[in-house]
């Protein structure tokens, strides 16, 4: 088992270095028409920049337009459109689902509200799905990239942090483990909690 | 070594500990979880009766598993003693 575990919490000594929110995520596109009439139309995010350039950061970058769509509280996603970029094959089911975008909306009367525009548009749409802190809808980008709308059913607090910090702790110890598995990860985490626990007296 | 599980303490594992509670295991705060125990070899907790969605009810052992698990459905799980 290792010993070392991971830093969970951010470095003493540089508390002011934060980042403020997410600028822009930015994606690959070959269906740019389709993309903007989505974001702009289905998803209301007005179009706010576009980047047209031959080149870019090496010599063989290829020629492109970046374009950026305004999703509301200073965040951007964006995309790429590559001029003569051959388009490339759909990720795994898994590999889809993975690596999603989700947006935030503050009440469940929204998330419905967005899940009835959303098949009035035309556009397939999951049921409204609960996890632990937030209830989500999933729908498709014409590109692909799964999207997401979600609603808190519970504001994030100190007791999330700190079980996450005790998750990732017995992650990292697993994970290098011959046979990392979701049980031995669970069997750590026990480990870790009386170990902790004993430290605090109780 | 007896079977435990912990659970984190927040309302949406709640079901969780009720379902343990049904199904005979002590239960102890320990921290921020819930500690709950059996002395017994063997414990099966039962989704009917909690309230539960699957998703929250497939991360019932995200606190920590002292034991193996024999079988993890959608409807129950079934818990036993580590061997050896």
């Amino acid at each position: 088992m290792a010993t070392a575990s991971p830093s969970a919490r951010p470095r003493a000594g540089a508390p002011t270095l934060r980042v403020n929110g997410v600028d822009h995520l930015a994606y690959v596109t070959w269906k740019p028409r389709a993309t903007v009439e989505f974001y702009t139309q289905a998803l209301g995010m007005p179009l706010v920049h576009a980047i047209t350039a031959n080149g870019w950061v090496t010599e063989d970058y290829p020629d492109f337009v970046h374009f950026f769509f305004d999703a509301g509280a200073g965040n951007r996603i964006a995309f790429f459109y590559y001029f003569g970029l051959p388009e490339e094959s759909a990720p795994s089911d898994l590999m889809h689902r993975s690596r999603h975008v989700a947006f935030h909306v503050d009440t469940e009367l929204e998330l419905h509200a967005w899940r009835e525009w959303l098949k009035a548009s035309g556009i397939r749409v999951t049921r409204p799905l609960a996890h632990e802190l937030i209830e989500s809808i999933y729908f498709d980008d014409p590109n692909g990239i799964q999207l997401e709308i979600t609603r808190p059913l519970r504001a994030m607090s100190d007791i999330d942090a700190r079980d996450a910090e005790l998750t990732v702790r017995a992650l990292a110890d697993v994970a290098e483990s011959p046979r990392p598995s979701v049980e031995s990860l669970w069997r750590r985490k026990a480990e870790l909690i009386r170990k902790s626990t004993e430290g605090a007296g109780l | 070594m007896s079977l435990a599980l912990y659970v984190l303490d927040v309302p949406e594992f709640q079901p969780v500990v009720r379902a343990a509670e049904a199904a005979g295991l002590t239960t102890q705060h320990v921290g921020d979880y819930v500690e709950l125990r059996t002395h017994e070899p063997e414990a099966v907790l039962r989704r009917d009766g909690a309230v539960i969605r699957a998703a929250v009810w497939h991360a019932a052992l995200t606190g920590g598993l002292d034991g193996r698990i024999v079988s993890f459905t959608s409807d129950t799980l079934h818990l036993a003693k580590e061997t050896g």
